[in-house]
Parts: C-alpha cells; structure tokens; sequence
C-alpha cells in the first residue's frame, strides 16, 4: 500500500515536471515578413473567449510563418498586479489587456506605445462615441470591446400587475414596490464589498447629476447628488432579496436567472445565462435603458482595451496582430463569444451581426443590437473626472488616476452598506466617504 | 434500572452519532448530488434531495471550458514534491536532533520548532517581494518551494515527536552488534517510523493541496494554476460562474484527499497518540 | 565476546539514564550534515523573510517605483494611534477563541463518545475525520452555496421548520458574519480535536476504570480523575495550535466573507493582506505583521506557562 502511494506520488512528480517547462524557442521566418514573437496577455479567461482567442492566434500564425504568438492568460484578480509588476520592472510588455483608467494611468506615465498609427489604419471615424482613449491627443489603446450597463425587466411579471416599464427613479421605485410579493422579489442591486457595488453606486450618482471627484481630482462625495443616490439605493434595496449584502456580480447574473427577482442591471451576459439555464423566462423580458433622474439621460458605458507597453520589442508585429485581432470578422467572433455582453467598439463590425449564422443570435438579435447601440451612448466617470455638471455631462477626458483607490479600499461599497444594513443616515455617510477617500488619497500620496 | 440506563445510553449514543455523521458528511453530499443536476435545475428546484435528471453537464462545462485538469496536475505536483521533499528533511534532521548531541543541537530544535508559529501569512509579504525583485514569480518550482517551506515547521514538530517515541534501545543492540549506524537507521528505525511518516505526508500533502495565500500572490499565469486557486477564483466577487460547474470542481478537487484519506485514516489516529504529546 | 562496529565509535545517546555510549567525532559531524538541509530552507524560506519584515516595517514604501524609505516607528505609531487596528484585533480574539472553545468542547465529547465500542466504529471514525481533509476553498465554496439565500438548503430547511420566516444571508449580515464564520470553522476544525484526544484516549489503561468502579466512582468522578490528567496535555497542546492557525488563519475568512460586510470579519490577517495587496501600503502591513509576530510569541509563552503549571499537577 505504501508502494502504491509512493509510486503514485513519482508519477504525479514527472508528469507535474513535464508540465511545468518553460516556452519552446521561435524559429525565424526566411522572408522579410512578420517575424519574430510577442506576448499576448488576456485576462478574459471565459470558456469561449479563450476558446476563440486560441483560434485567431492560430489563424494569425498560419498566415504569417516564422512568427508565434505566445498567448497568455492572467489570474482573475491579479492582471493588474501582474501588468503592473512587468511594467515598472522594465520587461518587454507587448499586447497587453488593460481597462480604461489604467491605460489612461500608464499613458501618463509614459510607459505605453502611441498606436495613432493604428488608428488612422483602422479608420477614426469606424470607433463608437467615447471608445478611443486618447492623452495628450494620442491613442495609446486599443478598445475591443464596450462594457455597458443596462437594465432588464421581466416584462410578464409587469404586464400582470398594470405596469409601464420604468422609466425614470421615481417609477422604478414605484414599480418594485408593487412587483415584490410572495417569494419575487421586485429587483436585485449588489450590496458586497467589492466592485459591482462601487459600480453600480457610480453610476446613481452620475445620474443623480455628481460626481464621485471633480475636474480637479477632488473627492466631491459630501454633496447632494450624492445623499439622493445612497437614498435610493436604500430605498430600492428594500426590494431585494436579503442576501444582497454579500452579492457581487455573479449573484446579481444567478438572481435574475433564477426568475426570482424581477428587474436587474448588468452587462449583456444575462442574455446567454437566461438562454442556458432558465429557458422558460427567455421571452418574457426585455433589455431597456437605466431610469433617468430629473430628465438626465446618463448611461454608463465603459471599454476594455488592448495596449502594447513602450518596451515592447517587436512593435511591428505587435501592431499587426492587434489589429488582426480587433477588427472584421475576427473582432466579431470575439464579441460573439458572449453575445451582448462584449458590444464591438467598431461600427464596422456591428454591422457583420446582423447576417453572422448563429441561431442563438439570430434569436436574440434584438437584445443583442440594443445592447450595441447602448455601448455608443455612455458615460465613464472613471476617464472623464468631474465630467457630469447637473442636468448635462461632458466627456471630457480627464482621467482619475484616484479612481483606483475608491475601488481598492471600497470607499463606495462600504457607504453603500452603511446605508443599506445598517440604516445610517445618507446624509452622514456621504460626509464620511467624502473625509475617508481624502484621508486615503492623501496617505497616498 | 441498571438495564434501562444501558439501553438509554446505547440509544442516545447511536442517535448521537448518527446525528454527527450527518453534520459531517453533508455538505460534501449535497454538494456532489447538486452538481449532478443540470444548472437550470439548481434554479428551477434547487432543495430536491436527489436530481430529477441525472446529468454530467456540469462535469463536461467544467472541463471542457478551463483547464482544469491542468490545475488539477499543477496542485498534485506541487503537493507531492512539497510533502516528499519536507518529509526528507524533516526526518534526516530529526533523527540528527534527536540522537546526536553536536554543538547548537539543542538550540536548533528548539529554534525550528518556534518557526512552527510563525504564521504564513507573516512570510507571504516579504516573500512576494524577493520573489517579485528576482523576477521569479510565476514559477511553479519556486511556488512548490514555498509551499514546502510553510509545511517544514510542521512536518519536523510531528516527525521529531515520533523519534522521541522510538526508542534508541534498539539501534544501540543493533549496532552492538555489528551493524552500522545506518543499517541500524535501515532495519530498526524505518520500520516503526513508516506509520509516523504516512500521518504526516497525509498531513503535509493536504496543507500543501490546500494552500491559497501563496498562490493568489505568486502564480499569476493560467497555465501555472493550481486548483485552490481555480476553484476561488471560481466565487470570488467579481466573477459570474454558475453553481453547478462550482460544485462539480469542489468534487474533483476533494477526491485526491479523499483517497489518501482511505489508505491512511487509521495511520492518522495511532500518529496524534504518540506524537501530539511530547510537545 | 561482542564486537564493537568498527567504522564509527559507538553513540553516546541519553537514553532514561540506562546505557551511554560515547560519541563519536564522526557522528557529530553527521549529525550537523544531516541537519543542514533542512537549515538551509528554514532560513531561506522563514527567517530570512521574517528579518525582511522587520525591516519592511520600518519603511514607506511605494509600491510602484520600490523606493523604500526609513521611517523608524512610524507605521508602528500610525497603527496603534488609529483604530482599525485594535478593531481587528478584538475580532481576531472573538474569531479564535470563538471557534476554539466550542470546538475543544465538542471534539473532545467526540472522542469520549468514539471511545466507547460499539458496531461500526472505525467507520465512523474514518467519517467524522472527513471535513478536516477537505480543502478550504472547498468549504468554503459549498458552504456559501448551502447558505444561499435563493437557491441554499440550509435557509431552505430552517424556513421548513419554522425558525425562519425569511431567508437569511448570515454572510452578510453585519451581526451574524461572524457567527457565520465561526460555524464553518468549527465544522472544518473539530475533527482535529477529536484525533487527537481520541489517540490519547486510547491508550489509557482500562484497568484504572475498572479499579475506579469497584471502588464506587460514577462516569462523571472517573471523568474527571482518570480521564481528564490523561488527556490534559494534549488538550493545552492541541488548543495551542489550534489558536495559533486559527489567530493566522487567512483564506477561510476571505473566501466566505472577505472581510466584510462593513469589515465585520475583517480579522489582523485580512488587514495585513488588505494593506499589503490592495492598498499596496508594504510598510504598514508589515507593521501589523510584526505585531501579530510578537502577540503570537506571547500567546505561546503564556500558554507554556499554563501547560507547566497543568504537569506538575499530574
């Protein structure tokens, strides 16, 4: 019996060494073409992203011989940390996946390449509103997919009890006070310590006519704007089911799933969940734009981008992928691999949806469009600092380098909770949020 | 009245005891029969005691959609080099410590044994830092290293406890008569300490398969992940994954446990009786 | 006549004061080559890191540029002025001793009851071993879905019953998180307690139970005269450990709570890693480290003390 484990053990040592051997060596290519290898660092580490990622680097490799992609996937939490450590350590950083306030942040600071040229190639005018990112009038980015937020309304539960589909504060509030009964409940907000949370009380006090900083970088969180969000926050939680206060994204995805709550915000990956896992409800809801306050139509739309590190050692190559990557039919089959929620930044490329041959998006076309068009018409508070200014918002570029600390040390989710479980007055969190983030960004500095 | 405080208690005791089993093994049951049922079942009819279809789906989403029996084969590698490695040092050093008086002996044992109290958790900062300055991170050598680092302290306290408990009588009669010390280590030592050595390589082997703190902090690729960490990864706060792939991979990752725990439950028993004490 | 082994000079080993053999150059120097390896990667892997962290703790560091400079007590003042510290550290005492007591209570009636012969009984002390072995993430993973408030069986079953009207989310429940924790753990840990006694259990002498009743004791006498000195020791042993990794203890907290809600459960390990890799604050969390360093060595002085003072009463 000892033999038996020990010999397990020998075995699983080898076939672990085996495992665990570093990259093989890049043959040069004869011709005076692409030569040469790059990294490609994705942190999207779904199934079906990586899935099609492997295929296009394989497609890319096949058309250009002598050059390899090294393809490589980040932990979960950790791409930043990782990104970060390569980048300031000085090793060869070519296409990387950053969001936008890091690229803005690194752009800053010097260590990303310019890809105007990338640009122009690919055509200015082909990006949706708010996609590029540009510092200092150059793009140092590459966008590849939008990440909006909508609001999905189970549309039967509404017709049964008389209701319109919400369309601003006032009426959502109305509406989920009367669509929670028995065991639904009338809508699904996150209350965790985490990033949804902080997102999700963002985006109400942008719509609230705030701002969490100002042009300046000043945190702004001690002001009116700011108590209505938390305000209807609280009151809307009343709504929710109890375990909100431990929800992130994924459980706001499996409560709207589940067919138990009746109206929710997320990103466009409801669509396929509801598909798989609850086909009973897939007709019987609608994808609709947030509920305005006061006549501002604020919308929150982000983008997750590609940028390749100044250091990178082979920026022809790279440019050529990333372009590879990012555009036509390849570009597609990305945002295809989770239908909705990965909205093509190119109107060039949505396009391509309409006749791409997948029944599941033929089927769901018109959510999936709607979640296109509701990419282009968004706001980031993240990149445009102090940008919302009452009953009208500018985009007006300012990144907030300060933005990754409110989500570090979950300045908004801990309001957020204050208010919800604990009952605190608005009025007063907002005053302490205000003292801590200050507090924090000065400890920092 | 004796008669009815006998039978009284045998009740009580078998109720009791059925009542512990039940809390003990739950979770691990409930957890295995609902990742049997297809996803949409866990939201349609999630309290049903058994599926009302039986299906794989969960399995094949599970591997079919990450590499996880790469993780699978990353952590069964790591665990086993830990615990072989920490268990070879440990008993070479504990057979020094505990037999040879050399200068500083007894300082050294009692220096090592104090590490045992040194929490991971101390060590994960300034270890990520060196690492990080290095430019070794993502390594899975390194990451093993470490991982058997952190069982060290506790493998040499156990496996110096069962030294004490094996007496020297034995090898001095053998060496007397005429065998060198290390056919004495060989033919006397060995045998009892085989059980010793299979309650701590259970022990350390499970702390290793375990470990989370370093691998969130010093693996960062895909390919270099190790089950602990996909399986977090898997209902951490900012990730969307669907319950029935979840308690499919909590299944694949206990079976290597369970199955150590089959060949050497009783090993881990004996082991705490002789071992535990002498402190 | 026997002959002594030649090649090496017999051992000189302390062995109940029966025989002594000299010792033998040689051996020594075995002894020392034997013991270096595994010196080697102690050092390595734990006192060099630990004098790393003294030193961090003196220092601002900025994380991303790694210019570090020395700032004596100053992370030491800044921690022990403010209060999230000493918050921290009150839970961690609540967490530890929370889960400790009621878990030595239990594995030791465990094992009193496992002592006992009855059928089937080394199956179900292979059972009841079983949540020890199961990996942390596993735990926590399952138990966050059993405790689920839409789709978990456990609200499920104690609406059922009817000590709930409403499902519950006791991992985010500001006044329940910890209890929540504390239970887990005490599922996971128990079985620890209860090898352990069990194994001592085992090898006291029947035969002072049976003298102890013909001379009249009930259980509860024989408890406490026979059973309790024997398995005293490895109770304040097996306690100690137990404190001290559930004082560290990390991922269980994190996986189930995170800390939250509103740092409920945000125990010094989550501080410390919190400030290390979320606020990228290196000295300060170091600080803490270095804190929870010498509370640790206190804990177990004190404790040594305890188990002394519990021998000499055996």
């Amino acid at each position: 019996m000892k033999k038996i484990l020990i010999g397990f053990l020998l075995i699983a040592f080898m076939m672990g060494s085996i495992f665990a051997q570093g990259q093989q060596a890049v043959p040069e290519a004869e011709t005076g073409e692409l030569k040469g290898s790059i990294r490609f660092v994705s942190g999207e580490t779904d199934p079906e992203q990586v899935e099609v990622h492997k295929e296009i680097v394989a497609e890319f490799e096949r058309l250009h011989p002598g050059v390899k992609i090294n393809f490589e996937l980040t932990g979960f939490d950790d791409r930043e940390k990782k990104i970060i450590a390569d980048l300031y350590a000085g090793v060869p950083t070519d296409v990387i996946q950053v969001d936008s306030e890091s690229a803005g942040l690194y752009a800053q600071e010097g260590i990303l390449m310019p890809l105007d040229d990338l640009v122009k190639d690919i055509g200015e005018d082909d990006f949706i509103e708010g996609a590029r990112l540009v510092v200092n009038d150059h793009d140092y980015a590459m966008p590849y997919s939008g990440a909006n937020m909508m609001m999905y309304v189970r549309t039967d539960l509404l017709e049964a009890a008389g209701l319109e589909i919400p369309k601003t504060w006032e009426e959502l509030l109305a509406a989920v006070k009367v669509l929670t009964k028995g065991d639904t409940y009338g809508i699904v907000l996150p209350a965790g310590q985490n990033n949804a949370t902080t997102l999700w009380l963002q985006v109400f006090i942008n719509q609230a006519g705030g701002n969490v900083f100002n042009e300046n970088l000043e945190p702004t969180l001690n002001t009116l704007e700011v108590i209505e969000a938390l305000t209807f926050y609280r009151d809307l939680a009343k709504y929710c089911p109890p375990g909100i206060a431990s929800y992130g994204y994924g459980d706001v995805v499996n409560a709207f799933v589940s067919g138990k709550v009746a109206i929710a915000f997320y990103q466009g990956r409801i669509i396929q969940r509801v598909a798989n896992d609850n086909p009973e409800i897939d007709k019987k809801y609608e994808l609709v734009a947030y509920p305005t306050k006061d006549g501002l139509d604020l919308q929150f739309a982000s983008c997750v981008y590609y940028a390749i590190g100044k250091n990178c050692e082979n920026p022809e190559l790279a440019k050529a992928f990333l372009k590879y990557l990012t555009t036509e039919d390849r570009a597609l089959r990305v945002s295809m691999s989770a239908p909705g929620h990965m909205p093509p930044v190119l109107k060039s490329v949505q396009v391509l949806a309409d006749t791409y041959n997948n029944p599941f998006v033929q089927s769901h076309l018109d959510k999936i469009k709607f979640s296109f068009q509701h990419a282009s018409n968004g706001f980031n508070e993240a990149v445009n600092a102090g940008g919302v200014k009452g009953d009208y918002y500018v985009r007006n570029g300012i990144i907030n380098p300060y933005y990754a600390y409110v989500r570090q040390y979950n300045v908004l989710s801990k309001m957020v909770q204050k208010v919800v479980l604990e009952n605190q007055d608005p009025a007063q969190v907002a005053a302490e949020g205000q003292k801590e983030l200050s507090d924090i960004i000065a400890n920092n500095k | 009245m004796i008669l009815y405080n006998k039978k009284f208690q045998a009740t009580f005791l078998y109720i009791g005891i059925a009542i512990l089993l039940f809390i003990a093994l739950f979770p691990l049951l409930w957890a295995t029969i609902c990742s049997f049922k297809p996803n949409s079942e866990l939201f349609s009819d999630p309290f049903r005691l058994l599926p009302k279809k039986f299906s794989i789906q969960n399995y094949v989403n599970l591997f079919r959609g990450s590499d996880f029996i790469r993780y699978f084969l990353n952590s069964v590698f790591i665990a086993s080099f830990s615990t072989i490695f920490a268990l070879v040092l440990a008993c070479l050093a504990g057979y020094s410590l505990t037999r040879f008086k050399f200068p500083g002996s007894k300082l050294l044992t009692k220096l090592m044994l104090d590490a045992y109290m040194i929490p991971p958790i101390l060590l994960v900062l300034p270890i990520y830092l060196i690492i990080v300055k290095i430019g070794l991170r993502d390594s899975i050598f390194i990451y093993a290293l470490i991982v058997m680092g952190n069982t060290l302290p506790f493998c040499l306290w156990l496996v110096n406890s069962y030294y004490s408990g094996i007496s020297v009588d034995y090898e001095e009669a053998a060496m007397v008569d005429g065998a060198t010390r290390f056919m004495a280590f060989y033919k006397v030592v060995i045998p009892q300490l085989i059980p010793a050595v299979v309650a701590v390589g259970i022990q350390a082997f499970v702390l290793a398969w375990n470990d989370l703190l370093f691998a969130q902090i010093l693996i960062s690729s895909d390919k270099n992940r190790t089950l602990a960490l996909a399986i977090s990864g898997m209902f951490a706060q900012d990730i969307v994954y669907p319950w029935g792939v979840i308690l499919a991979a909590t299944v694949v990752a206990t079976l290597p446990v369970l199955i150590m725990f089959v060949f050497g439950v009783d090993k881990l028993i004996g082991g705490w009786s002789e071992g535990g004490i002498k402190g | 006549m026997r002959q002594t082994s030649s090649s090496n000079q017999s051992a000189s080993i302390i062995t109940n004061g029966k025989r002594k053999v000299a010792l033998g150059a040689s051996d020594r120097k075995l002894g020392m080559i034997m013991v270096t390896p595994i010196l080697i990667f102690m050092l390595a892997l734990v006192g060099f890191p630990l004098v790393n962290l003294l030193v961090l703790s003196t220092q601002k560091v900025n994380f991303l540029t790694k210019e570090s400079a020395f700032i004596g007590l100053g992370n030491f003042a800044n921690i022990l002025r403010g209060t999230f510290f000493w918050e921290s550290l009150w839970k961690t005492i609540v967490w530890t001793i929370g889960s400790l007591i009621p878990s030595s209570i239990l594995g030791t009636l465990i094992a009193l009851i496992l002592n006992k012969e009855f059928k089937g009984r080394s199956f179900v002390r292979a059972f009841l071993i079983f949540p020890y072995l199961v990996p942390t993430v596993v735990v926590a993973a399952i138990f966050k879905y059993m405790f689920n408030d839409l789709i978990g069986i456990i609200n499920h079953l104690l609406i059922k019953i009817g000590l709930l009207t409403n499902p519950i989310n006791i991992f985010g429940s500001p006044q329940w998180a910890m209890l929540g924790v504390i239970v887990v753990s005490i599922w996971k840990f128990t079985p620890m307690i209860m090898i352990a006694v069990l194994g001592k259990l085992q090898t006291i002498p029947s035969q002072l139970y049976d003298a102890a009743k013909i001379d009249g004791c009930n259980g509860w006498q024989s408890f406490w005269h026979i059973t309790y000195p024997f398995i005293a020791s490895v109770l304040m042993v097996v306690m100690l450990i137990r404190s001290i990794w559930l004082f560290n203890k990390w991922d269980m907290i994190f996986l189930l709570t995170g800390g939250g809600p509103l740092d409920k459960t945000a125990t010094l390990p989550l501080l410390l890693y919190n400030e290390a890799f979320c606020s990228y604050n290196l000295g300060r969390a170091s600080a803490v480290g270095v804190i929870m360093f010498l509370l640790l060595i206190l804990l177990s002085k004190g404790y040594f003390k305890l188990y002394e003072k519990a021998q000499e009463r055996v």
